[in-house]
């Protein structure tokens, strides 16, 4: 037993210690790259939850994610300091998973994910329409990088180089990551994912069964939120077309062909949807009907998603070999 | 003058809202016995009005026949997705199916845009540029035969759901699949009727609105999220419910954008479902 | 060990794309890179295909010329394009990205939504950039390091607004516009200026720029019976509005055109659709100079298209910013190639080697001080000129 433990930490740690290196190694390109998969991941981790622990398909989660982004921004704009924003830019963004959730979840299955489709929509409209708010389609440009962190020694930590963004990101996901499989493993998140899909078993879970559901959907929401303040003051500039349905669909791609049940499906998912465009050289197009044709491969054929076909197999090669 | 603007408003969501009604109705189709919601049927929709719009401008044809053809290879498209993409996931969760309709609403789209281009091209037709005033009301020839023609095809439809043996069947299959099959119903010939017949009603639409719009990939992503839109409305499944939400949805939009917003225009639909759906979580007509 | 084989998964998934990708260093003698900021994919590609090859055709002129001249040193003009998709934060990471490989001069992003974006970043990053962006507000509201490579909406709307009331003798004009900064920029400047001229906006009409129905705008606009309607669309949407505005509205009604309406679109709705529409010609329209046959029979030639104005804007934009740097004896000190600007284009100009329209020199904020645009009618199938300027105070405007 302590000799699987040691194993398992001095693989954990090993890559850990390659996680913290890998921004000096690689090049610029490639680590911008890691920062949007990782902001991303937390995008992905948050919709898991809705997919993996309500059970159902959210599309409106790019929605809760450009809410986070343009309080951020307009925050900043009235001179807010960007540490006070983003954890209020997730609060707005649970605001409206309160006011979201609690209509969309008195519905089930198709009638779901239609419902927050209409609420994604709306929402993208709204930033889009609503000009003297948000400066409409080109949308806002300009915005400030996080202010510099001082430490010990009159060091100051500067926030607008991505090496420093993947380390903050980084942090966030784990934080994502802590939270998820809290929930998922708490007594009310395994009976959940048990019940997950079967409506008569879900009954039996009470009428408490909305206020859960409604807190994970609440969650998710702070979590896009977070993650699109990070977004918003990564790139310093946004527009509504980046938040509207594709965007939905796209973070919904990466739930479900990652795993959406499982704590590292939606990351694995993310890298994937992210970096697969990247193969196809400069054409995103070609990146978008690759994943559109995956996306139909997995779902047919390893319905688990990436992770969770995996963790499956290994799970029943691991009783065929005895182990209890 | 005010009430002539009124019924110009009513004038173009009838010719808007028979659109609605003719992907919606195909889409309702395709839900009743699949219980997948198609987003994939969007793309139909758009492949049809370029194909109708190759046809018309490479090799000449004249806007019917090319129309036709066009309704008869979406149709044959249609029986090769049931095939090859959704009879796969048939027997599995409803969400698989959702999901896969999702990766080919993708994929079919971004396959017109490698292969087309995304700029937006105007279908050639006679009937486009005459225009008819009654009343002080004007409208284009193409815009009133929208109309006729969706009028006419949906009651084609209707007939041959009503009154042919395999309309019978797909009534059965929509109703009850288990008992259907028992009764020895070909459930595989079923689904590929069905989408054969949505597919070049989409087809039809598409070929119809290209001379008022415009032909671009992206055109069938807004006409298929109202459809949705449509039969969550009129009842998932209900052929009648396609048919006049539809009609309903397109006057609804247009007095509401004449009257009220028109960058709003598209919200309203969704803002609508919403609130219907917050009063009968399954729908106006639902059934589950 | 085996339950962390997903982990392994990600991990070498992560090693395989460490394979990077590698920028080509061009090699052999001395080169001097300016950067090309242009829309090659996205619903700008048209016009970015334009500015890419109008590009080239520039650098190659430049090069015939011996290069430019730095210190003594020759140096060969070399252009890094950068597809901007016409997104703005794809645009702002190009500027990012020139920056950051020592590119301080660039031409683009041309557009006015990209324009916008980077004009937030450029200043930081010490690039200057040339653009023929139309909005009068990126001159206004932008920063020193911006040169403008075409008139601006206050020529075209202006005179569009001028010939309307005074020339046309119309006095109810409404709008029907898209919701971005530009189509704003637009509504403003014409209500401006049609009131100047005695006329009226009485009403204005909004669509999302993915519109293609127009209808209930229309609609609205039909109760409200006015003379003309001011479009300030982008090119895509022309022909859409033009017919469902015929619709409508019928043929008495003017149409005004901005600078994006062109006469392919015209006859693609119909010749006889858009009999009474007024449009806007400008700059290499119009010129009629040895420089700008010459640079039209070589894009010829060479690309198997006839040119648009933009690749001839965006050529000439190549040209002034290769004298300015090479005036200004340094291709970093964005500061002093922005003063040297000045200079180039009135030498280029003196010399009869621009083409695009854009002469005179540089205002302060950037904007060329003359511009020469028409304003043309379709009639019979034919566009008649109305009138031609080159300076804004012919038509009474500043």
């Amino acid at each position: 037993m302590k000799r699987k433990d040691l194993k398992k930490w001095l693989i954990l740690g090993s890559i850990f210690i390659a996680l913290i290196a890998l921004p000096f190694v690689l090049s610029k390109t490639h680590l911008h790259l890691l920062v949007i998969i990782g902001i991303h991941a937390i995008l992905a981790l948050s919709l898991g939850l809705v997919v993996g622990f309500v059970g159902q398909l959210s599309l409106c989660h790019a929605g809760f994610y450009g809410i986070g982004a343009y309080i951020s921004a307009l925050l900043t704009f009235s001179h807010w300091p960007f540490w006070l924003a983003l954890p209020a830019a997730g609060v707005v963004s649970g605001v409206f998973g309160l006011l979201i959730g609690l209509p969309s979840l008195k519905t089930r299955g198709i009638y779901f994910s239609i419902t927050t489709l209409s609420f994604g929509i709306i929402m993208a409209m709204v930033l889009n329409n609503w000009i003297s708010l948000t400066n409409g389609p080109d949308g806002l440009s300009g915005l400030v990088s996080p202010n510099p962190i001082p430490l010990f020694g009159g060091i100051l930590i500067s926030f607008n180089n991505p090496t420093s963004y993947y380390f903050l990101v980084g942090v966030f996901l784990l934080g994502t990551i802590f939270v998820v499989r809290r929930l998922l493993r708490s007594r009310v998140g395994r009976a959940f994912v048990a019940v997950r899909g079967n409506e008569v078993l879900a009954e039996s879970l009470g009428v408490q069964a909305l206020r859960y559901k409604l807190t994970a959907f609440i969650i998710a929401a702070f979590f896009a939120g977070i993650a699109g303040s990070l977004y918003a003051h990564y790139l310093r500039y946004i527009c509504p077309r980046d938040f509207g349905f594709v965007e939905s669909f796209d973070l919904l791609v990466m739930v479900v062909v990652g795993g959406a049940q499982t704590i590292l499906g939606p990351i694995v998912g993310a890298l994937f949807v992210l970096a697969l465009p990247k193969f196809f050289g400069f054409e995103p197009v070609y990146g978008r009907v690759a994943f559109g044709i995956i996306l139909i491969i997995v779902m047919i054929y390893m319905p688990r998603g990436i992770v969770g076909t995996l963790q499956k197999a290994l799970l029943s090669s691991r009783r065929s070999d005895g182990h209890p | 003058m005010e009430s002539s603007i009124f019924f110009q408003q009513v004038i173009n969501g009838l010719v808007i809202g028979s659109i609605y009604a003719m992907v919606a109705l195909g889409l309702t189709l395709i839900f009743g016995i699949l219980h997948i919601g198609n987003f994939a049927h969007g793309q139909l929709y758009m492949l049809g009005a370029f194909a109708t719009y190759w046809l018309v401008t490479l090799w000449g044809w004249n806007i019917w026949s090319s129309m036709l053809v066009a309704m008869g290879s979406m149709a044959l498209l249609g029986i090769v997705l049931e095939r090859v993409v959704f009879r796969p996931v048939y027997s599995a969760p409803h969400i698989n199916g959702l999901i896969v309709a999702l990766g080919l609403f993708i994929a079919l789209e971004n396959i017109a845009l490698i292969l087309w281009g995304g700029e937006e091209r105007t279908l050639p037709s006679p009937y486009a540029t005459k225009v008819i005033t009654l009343l002080s009301i004007s409208l284009t020839l193409q815009r009133l035969l929208v109309f006729i023609i969706s009028i006419l095809l949906i009651f084609l439809l209707y007939l041959f759901i009503q009154r042919t043996k395999m309309g019978k069947a797909i009534r059965a299959v929509a109703q009850d699949p288990e008992v259907s099959r028992l009764m020895g119903i070909p459930i595989h010939r079923i689904s590929a009727t069905v989408f054969a017949v949505s597919s070049a009603l989409a087809a039809a639409a598409g070929a119809l609105v290209g001379p008022i719009f415009c032909v671009f990939p992206a055109m069938g992503v807004t006409p298929i999220l109202k459809a949705f839109v449509v039969i969550v409305l009129g009842g998932m499944g209900s052929i009648p419910g396609a048919i006049f939400g539809g009609f309903i949805l397109g006057i609804a939009e247009s007095l509401g954008a004449g009257y009220l917003s028109s960058e709003y225009k598209d919200a309203f639909a969704f803002a609508a479902l919403i609130l219907v759906l917050m009063v009968k979580p399954s729908g106006l007509f639902g059934k589950e | 060990m085996k339950r962390y084989f997903p982990l392994g998964v990600v991990f070498s998934f992560l090693l395989l794309f460490l394979p990077l990708s590698v920028s080509a260093q061009t090699s052999g003698g001395k080169v001097l890179t300016m950067g090309v900021s242009a829309s090659l994919t996205g619903p700008a590609s048209y016009l970015g295909w334009h500015d890419k090859h109008g590009t080239i055709l520039g650098a190659e002129e430049v090069n015939e010329r011996g290069g430019v001249t730095l210190k003594g040193e020759k140096y060969r003009l070399e252009l890094e394009l950068f597809d901007n998709e016409t997104k703005p934060a794809k645009a702002v990471e190009g500027m990012r990205m020139f920056a950051e490989k020592g590119i301080h001069v660039c031409a683009g992003p041309q557009l006015t939504a990209l324009a916008y974006a980077v004009m937030k970043f450029n200043e930081e990053l010490k690039v200057l950039f040339a653009s023929y962006n139309t909005t009068p507000e990126v001159w206004e509201q932008g920063n020193k390091l911006i040169l403008s490579g075409t008139m601006n909406q206050k020529w075209s709307i202006g005179l569009a607004a001028y010939t309307a009331s005074k020339i046309l003798n119309l006095k109810r004009a409404a709008q029907l516009l898209d919701t971005t900064g530009h189509g704003r920029s637009v509504e403003k400047n014409f209500a401006a200026n049609f009131k100047k001229f005695g006329g009226e906006v009485i009403a204005v009409e909004w669509y999302d720029l993915n519109s293609t129905d127009f209808y209930p705008q229309l609609t609205r606009l039909k109760g409200k019976n006015p003379e003309a309607i001011m479009f300030g669309g982008m090119s895509a949407e022309a022909v859409t509005l033009i017919r469902q505005s015929r619709e409508i509205l019928g043929k008495k009604v003017l149409l005004i055109g901005s600078d994006y309406f062109k006469m392919d679109q015209l006859k693609k709705a119909g010749l006889d659709i858009s009999e009474n529409t007024l449009l806007p010609l400008s700059g290499f329209h119009i010129i009629d100079s040895q420089a700008r046959h010459d640079f039209a029979k070589k894009f010829n030639e060479r690309f198997k298209a006839v040119p648009e104005t933009y690749a001839a804007i965006a050529r000439d934009e190549i040209l002034w910013l290769s004298r300015a740097v090479e005036i200004a004896g340094t291709s970093t000190d964005v500061f002093k190639i922005r003063e040297a600007a000045d200079r180039a284009m009135a030498e280029l100009e003196s010399q009869g080697r621009l083409i695009g329209g854009a002469h005179g020199g540089f205002l302060p904020n950037g904007q060329a001080k003359k511009y020469l645009i028409s304003s043309n009618i379709l009639q019979d199938g034919k566009l008649v000129r109305l009138k031609t300027i080159t300076q804004l105070k012919e038509i009474g405007l500043e």
